[in-house]
């Protein structure tokens, strides 16, 4: 395919380049939205199994799971993509990620209702992510929309998902006026 | 340029000689306190030529040059013929910290010591050699090292008898240098010398102080000996029987005494026993899920159950082999601090003996790093506020010698390190004062004696009026309590006025694994540090005291004890937890407060491997790691000191209320979990 085009993106992101988005994505579903991950920071996928809560952090850290002798944090997404939470299914599955942050590899679990499939996405099928207007939901984490027949993929910089402070800390803020037992 | 091999030859001869300046040191202390010790100077002056060899072929020929007048200087010592002053002492002490310091600098890239200052301590150190005028000449004369006294045994072996010589000219004659040497010649005649005074090799000296002793062995009696050495310069020859004290001809490997490590062992990695270390640990986690799994499926089948045991029990001791292999024993730092004691105490005109009990017990190694902060600060303290001067302590009845015992023993699968003295005590009026100057403390606040000693831990409390150089600027207790909590350890501090003080640090064995009682709330399960529990308590609704509704007190027997649910602490589901008033309450200490944690069960007790949560914690946390957990689920660690600390404010007010409201006794209802704890340290 004639991947030379005159195609100017209308917004270019700073390291935006759809040749480099191009590649394999690990697809996963989000109630009827569908999301993708790049595959290199894809480790593996385990069934649900037990999480540990862990008391007074963010809501949508579930909690910890032990990795095959490592403790590693479990972070539901639809809680952090502030959706409707959800009964979790035989479907449910956890990708476990790892992405380098401040020089450390971080892993950690994503708890997702279905995994789909691992899909090639081409550059010509990439399209920078959209821009809702200053003052909206801040579109930092999507690295673009992928497409795929007719169904739409939203590319998740996962690194991204998480804000700094919540990747350092893992932590929620302390709420004001809460008293001890 | 440095070829491949003379990179190794350096890196192994840094190597030795961290160990080699280390264990001079602490010889060197132990030659202080028993000049007189053939066994003890012996490995002082083994470990000094071995490292003027190393130092030789390694290329830094000034440092051997300093370690051969050390060694010179140490055998004049030992034959009597210059005495045992402090002022020699601090010299060979101010070499040892010279070839240290070298040493450092040569590691990170610098070269040997510089001739001018090697020569000028050389020329020193020779100076102490001649300069003493041992009128006395050496009254504990002869010491016997190991060679002597193969010898003179050999010698009465065939037959001979041992005798000592002495020889004194008339004051008036001049007599010829050469003297010493013919007298020796005539002694050889006789038998076999041993040793004289003075030695051999200064033996020009027999001139000038005009007498000689020798130490001979010999078929000869008395009379004869008399007979064949007379001379018209002789004022007075004596010949004396001498006995020889039964000592072991070799002191073993094995004696008790502080040396460089005699047994058998090799250099490895630290990085290859880490992740060895490692492995082992996941193993154990694996082995105990498929024991746990296949046990149910497998049933009674009594073969299969039997292998699963052997098994268990082989990873528990691979394990623990694992475990001891990064453990290291305590004495290290144990003697650095006698030599620091030693430094400090002289230069403050205060004499203190440090008393070392159980420097063998090991610890992990990771642990010992961080230990001597805390341990060094707790021993200046004691030198520095602790200890009176000697005048003092004279006129209060003591000791002269004021006395820092520092002990280590295991105890269960902690170690407890003590740092105690025998000095004024903590003044609790001053720190109370102090700490309510700092304002820590309200003047309405009632306080227990306990708790008055250990506001000592705050930062910033000081009583010393003067800040001096060494402490006294109230930032150094905090920095041992805050060691001490990172490492999962816990203090015991106690004193008596006059009398002295005591810490005791109780801390786990190892790091990577923790102690712990397992508890349910509601569904969830929380690991408390064994450590920390001082006892179990099934409570009757009569011990239980609210206070407006929200905090509650519990009592045990002449105690008011705060209670937490944990439960809600850890916000569990409130519709799971079991009713209050059933459940058991877990007293923990810290810091000589009590805290009781009501749960509602104790599961079982158990030792888990400690795994980091990386990030993931609360705010406020109250979890300070994680552990794997038999069943392979992750189980989570309470955080004594944060528990703890969310009680402040609120222990104060229940102490004001309480003082006025609690009622009669009543019976406590306790049940002792068998085995959850070790004894606690008196």
């Amino acid at each position: 395919m004639d991947t030379e085009t005159n195609y100017q993106p209308e917004e270019a992101r700073p390291d935006g380049d759809r040749a480099r988005l191009a590649g394999k994505y690990m697809t996963f579903k989000l109630d009827s939205e569908e999301y993708g991950l790049e595959i290199l920071k894809v480790r593996e996928l385990i069934g649900l199994m037990d999480i540990t809560r862990v008391p007074r952090t963010h809501d949508f850290i579930r909690g910890v799971i032990n990795l095959r002798g490592k403790i590693i944090p479990v972070i539901d997404l639809r809680r952090k993509f502030d959706m409707a939470p959800m009964q979790s299914t035989d479907q449910t599955v956890i990708i476990v990620v790892q992405y380098a942050h401040r020089g450390k590899d971080l892993t950690m679990g994503i708890l997702v209702d279905e995994v789909l499939e691992v899909l090639s996405i081409p550059p010509d099928n990439i399209e920078p992510p959209p821009d809702f207007g200053i003052g909206s939901v801040d579109t930092d984490f999507i690295l673009g929309i992928g497409k795929a027949e007719r169904r739409v993929i939203f590319l998740l910089d996962i690194g991204r998902v998480l804000t700094e402070d919540e990747k350092d800390r893992m932590v929620r803020q302390p709420r004001i006026a809460e008293t001890e037992g | 340029m440095t070829t491949n091999g003379e990179m190794r030859l350096l890196s192994a001869f840094l190597n030795e000689a961290v160990d080699q300046l280390d264990a001079l040191d602490s010889q060197l202390l132990a030659f202080e306190e028993t000049p007189f010790d053939a066994v003890v100077v012996g490995h002082l002056q083994r470990t000094l030529h071995t490292f003027k060899g190393s130092a030789g072929t390694a290329g830094f020929p000034h440092l051997a040059n300093v370690s051969h007048e050390m060694e010179d200087l140490v055998q004049a010592l030992r034959t009597g013929f210059v005495e045992p002053t402090t002022e020699v002492f601090d010299a060979l002490f101010a070499a040892v910290d010279l070839l240290k310091s070298t040493l450092e600098s040569i590691h990170k890239g610098g070269g040997d010591l510089e001739r001018e200052p090697a020569e000028a301590l050389v020329g020193s150190l020779k100076g102490l050699c001649g300069k003493s005028e041992p009128t006395a000449f050496g009254s504990d004369w002869p010491r016997l090292g190991e060679y002597e006294q193969i010898k003179a045994a050999h010698s009465t072996s065939r037959g001979g008898s041992l005798f000592i010589v002495e020889v004194k000219f008339k004051p008036e004659t001049d007599l010829p240098e050469e003297i010493g040497i013919d007298l020796l010649r005539q002694c050889y005649a006789l038998g076999s010398v041993i040793t004289t005074l003075p030695p051999e090799s200064q033996h020009e000296e027999v001139a000038h102080k005009k007498t000689f002793k020798a130490l001979m062995g010999t078929e000869l009696d008395p009379d004869e000996i008399t007979k064949k050495l007379a001379h018209e310069t002789i004022e007075g020859l004596g010949v004396t029987a001498y006995v020889m004290d039964p000592r072991p001809k070799k002191p073993g490997p094995d004696s008790r005494s502080s040396s460089v490590c005699t047994k058998d062992s090799i250099r490895v990695d630290l990085e290859k026993i880490d992740r060895m270390v490692e492995l082992i640990g996941e193993l154990v986690i694996f082995e105990s899920m498929v024991s746990g799994l296949t046990k149910t499926a497998v049933g009674s089948n009594s073969r299969v159950r039997g292998y699963f045991d052997q098994l268990n029990k082989i990873t528990r001791d691979l394990q623990d082999v694992g475990i001891r292999m990064r453990m290291v024993p305590v004495r290290g730092i144990f003697q650095r601090m006698s030599r620091l004691v030693r430094d400090i105490a002289t230069h403050m005109g205060k004499r203190i003996h440090v008393r070392l009990q159980g420097e063998e017990t090991e610890i992990d190694r990771s642990m010992v790093e961080k230990l001597s902060e805390p341990i060094l600060h707790l021993v200046r303290n004691s030198v520095d506020h602790g200890i009176e001067p000697e005048e003092e302590r004279k006129r209060k009845g003591k000791s002269a010698v004021g006395t820092i015992t520092l002990s280590a023993q295991t105890q269960g699968s902690n170690i407890v390190i003590g740092i105690a003295d025998d000095g004024y005590g903590i003044d609790r009026k001053k720190v109370l004062h102090q700490a309510k100057k700092a304002g820590f403390v309200s003047d309405s606040t009632h306080l227990t004696d306990t708790e008055i000693l250990h506001l000592v831990f705050h930062s910033g409390l000081t009583t010393k009026e003067k800040v001096s150089e060494l402490s006294g600027r109230g930032i150094g207790m905090d920095v041992v309590r805050s060691t001490i909590e990172s490492l999962r350890g816990r203090i015991i501090l106690r004193s008596d006025p006059g009398q002295g003080t005591s810490v005791k640090l109780v801390l786990p064995i190892t790091l990577a694994i923790i102690n712990g009682m397992l508890v349910l709330c509601g569904d969830e399960r929380f690991i408390i540090p064994t450590l920390s529990v001082v006892e179990v308590v099934r409570p009757c609704q009569d011990q239980r005291f609210s206070l407006r509704g929200k905090l509650e007190l519990l009592r045990i027997r002449e105690e008011l004890v705060p209670l937490l649910h944990l439960g809600s602490m850890m916000e569990v589901e409130e519709s799971r937890l079991l009713d209050p008033s059933r459940g058991i309450v877990i007293v923990i200490e810290h810091l000589g407060r009590k805290l009781g944690l009501l749960v509602d069960d104790v599961i079982s007790q158990q030792q888990v491997v400690i795994k980091s949560l990386g990030h993931v914690k609360g705010d406020p946390s109250f979890v300070s790691g994680g552990a794997i957990l038999a069943d392979g689920k992750v189980g989570l660690i309470l955080s004594i000191d944060s528990l703890c600390e969310s009680l402040l404010d609120l222990e104060t007010q229940i102490r004001q209320a309480a003082s006025c409201s609690y009622g009669s006794g009543r019976n406590t209802e306790k049940e002792d979990i068998h085995g959850y704890g070790d004894e606690l340290p008196a």
